[in-house]
């Protein structure tokens, strides 16, 4: 067993022994859905239609926004990092292993959804398999990326808990997830593109839930989350810090061409 | 490492680690100045120094978490600044702020930090500092003692010849600290080379062979503890106490009983006037309370002990043993102290206007 398997083995059982961890990869989305699933569909029997995708991502997006950051900042403030750095672990093993545990977590999670959704409230379920594999694993990387982006540029939880709000909450009112986009205001459509939840349904939708196959319109969201993750990897391994000195301005400029994928996207559309 | 930054050389020396000006600034605040110092092998080296004197930051270029702003550091022959993973493979280090997350095992902190150093896990360490009940344990159930002994089990289970431990005893009971010292004691009769930054001075004086004083960013002194201390105040301490007070009220004879436990009022007068320099009331010339004694300096009355300082103190002890004698008095207690390691690094921090 090398040092990256013995690292991603701990890690993803932090993910179960955590107990804060193992609320929000886990009972916290599946409450949710419970809770959501018994009466959203009386509201709007087409939340049906979206359920699978929406319940998937908001355990993806709480799995990640809502534990990875504060599992970084608060490693780094307790000099865990320098730990880790003396004895050799590399920068981007700390980056890359807390996405792929974070992965593995969220697809077992979306496979109880998926099943849940299914059996529990008889949600429509996806068309295309393979898609729907392919769009989940962009979601997920497309959020881990971003967690551990925030985690790295954060100088303190606060500061990173209120950076992971500004993209949870709107993604849950505006991307799509509760209720449908078409039924969104349009002045609000712009704003939910800069959305990286807005893309994943949209993907969702129109490769996993659709018969018509990879169109044009389909594809879009498909590159925009890719070229979210690739520019997520590439700014956390060069913004990545083992101490608490805070980042200069600059490299704050910097992290911020996270949103360039999105805001490129709103320009297209 | 930017150009005034000179390359290591020198693969085998009789010294573990080589230190020559070393430097190191943050803005305009000079944190190393100009720092050089060699640390023997098989030795236990004590950085010592007050808050803000530039240890951790020496340490930290050193341990190839900094990059210095000029001079030469060679570990083991390694450079750190362009050997980073080189030398994180051959010493071990004990950072003074660094844990291990909560939910982590001792048992996989050997397994995860040994995979790193490329080494098969030795979970020897485990038992070897007393961890083998915990092995299982995760890392936040662990005692503040627990923790650092896996600090520094983790620290040797990659088999360093060279480690760097920061403050390794801080905040730990009297039963741990000398569980850890005999620890670090072992680990130098295996062989092992200690680099220790401490704040505790009888811990530095009981466990280095070589001391090194840093103040302000530079090297202040250094040397063996004994030749530290021998260089300062050279007095002697002297405490005596009689059953019958033979020493006390002025001048010999004067049979003044003091009772063990009441407190002379010149005591504090007295202990002001000697302070840290020992300036000292000459005992006889303002009666604060003791015998006039050959080379020795009355610095205090207290609980029915006289205490002197002496430049001459084989001297002085014949003189009041031979009051005693005359007086018909008997010794309860006489003791006869070198200056500590303590007091002399006060009177060097002092020297140097810290």
């Amino acid at each position: 067993m090398n040092a990256f398997v013995a690292h991603l083995s701990y890690d993803f059982k932090t993910g179960i022994r955590d107990k804060s961890l193992m609320l929000m990869n886990y009972l916290f989305p599946i409450g949710f859905f419970l809770m959501i699933g018994a009466f959203m569909p009386r509201i709007n029997p087409e939340f049906l239609q979206i359920m699978v995708p929406g319940m998937i991502l908001f355990a993806i997006m709480s799995g990640t926004l809502l534990t990875i950051p504060f599992t970084i900042i608060g490693n780094r403030e307790a000099g865990i990092l320098r730990s880790f750095r003396v004895n050799g672990v590399p920068a981007g093993a700390l980056v890359t292993i807390p996405i792929v545990a974070a992965v593995v977590h969220m697809a077992v999670a979306s496979v109880i959804l998926t099943v849940g959704s299914s059996t529990l409230y008889e949600a429509v379920i996806p068309t295309n398999w393979g898609w729907f594999t392919s769009v989940f694993m962009l979601a997920a990387l497309c959020f881990a990326t971003f967690a551990v982006l925030i985690g790295i540029v954060a100088q303190s939880s606060r500061s990173g808990t209120l950076v992971a709000q500004a993209i949870y909450v709107p993604s849950i009112m505006l991307g799509g997830l509760m209720v449908p986009e078409e039924l969104l205001p349009e002045g609000l459509l712009a704003a939910a593109s800069l959305l990286p939840a807005t893309h994943a349904m949209r993907a969702f939708n129109g490769l996993a839930f659709s018969a018509e196959g990879l169109t044009a319109a389909a594809a879009l969201p498909l590159a925009v989350l890719t070229a979210s993750i690739l520019v997520n990897l590439l700014l956390c391994l060069v913004l990545f810090r083992w101490d608490t000195q805070p980042l200069s301005r600059f490299r704050l400029v910097v992290a911020a061409t996270a949103v360039a994928p999105f805001a490129v996207s709103v320009a297209l559309v | 490492m930017n150009g005034q930054v000179r390359k290591a050389t020198g693969e085998c020396s009789s010294h573990a680690l080589e230190v020559s000006d070393l430097r190191k600034t943050y803005g305009d605040t000079v944190a190393v100045d100009g720092l050089s110092f060699t640390v023997p092998r098989g030795t236990i080296f004590g950085l010592l120094g007050p808050n803000g004197a530039g240890k951790t930051t020496a340490l930290e270029c050193i341990e190839g978490l900094r990059q210095p702003d000029g001079g030469t550091i060679s570990v083991m022959g390694i450079d750190p600044v362009s050997h980073p993973r080189r030398l994180w493979n051959a010493i071990g280090v004990q950072l003074q702020t660094s844990g291990l997350p909560e939910t982590m095992t001792p048992r996989e902190a050997v397994r995860f930090f040994s995979r790193y150093h490329g080494k098969q896990p030795s979970y020897g360490v485990i038992d070897r500092f007393g961890l083998s009940a915990k092995a299982d344990t995760q890392y936040g159930a662990l005692s503040v003692g627990q923790k650092r002994r896996l600090a520094l089990a983790l620290a040797v289970a990659h088999e360093p010849r060279l480690l760097f431990l920061d403050e390794p005893t801080a905040g730990l009971d009297v039963e741990s600290r000398m569980e850890l010292h005999a620890m670090m004691q072992e680990l130098r009769q295996a062989g092992d080379t200690i680099v220790l930054a401490t704040h505790d001075m009888a811990e530095a004086e009981k466990l280095c062979d070589l001391i090194a004083i840093i103040i302000a960013g530079k090297l202040a002194v250094v040397g063996t503890p004994a030749q530290i201390t021998a260089a300062g105040d050279r007095r002697s301490r002297i405490t005596v106490s009689s059953s019958a007070g033979a020493l006390f009220g002025g001048r010999a004879g004067s049979r003044q009983a003091v009772p063990a436990g009441a407190q002379a009022e010149t005591h504090s007068d007295a202990e002001r006037a000697a302070g840290a320099h020992g300036a000292g009331v000459q005992a006889g010339e303002s009666e604060p309370g003791g015998a006039d004694l050959p080379d020795a300096v009355l610095t205090a009355v207290r609980d029915g002990y006289l205490h002197y300082h002496s430049e001459n103190p084989a001297r002085t002890v014949a003189a009041l043993l031979r009051i005693l004698e005359e007086e018909n008095d008997e010794l309860l207690d006489l003791r006869v102290e070198r200056p500590s390691l303590e007091e002399r690094f006060i009177e060097i921090t002092r020297r140097n206007g810290k």
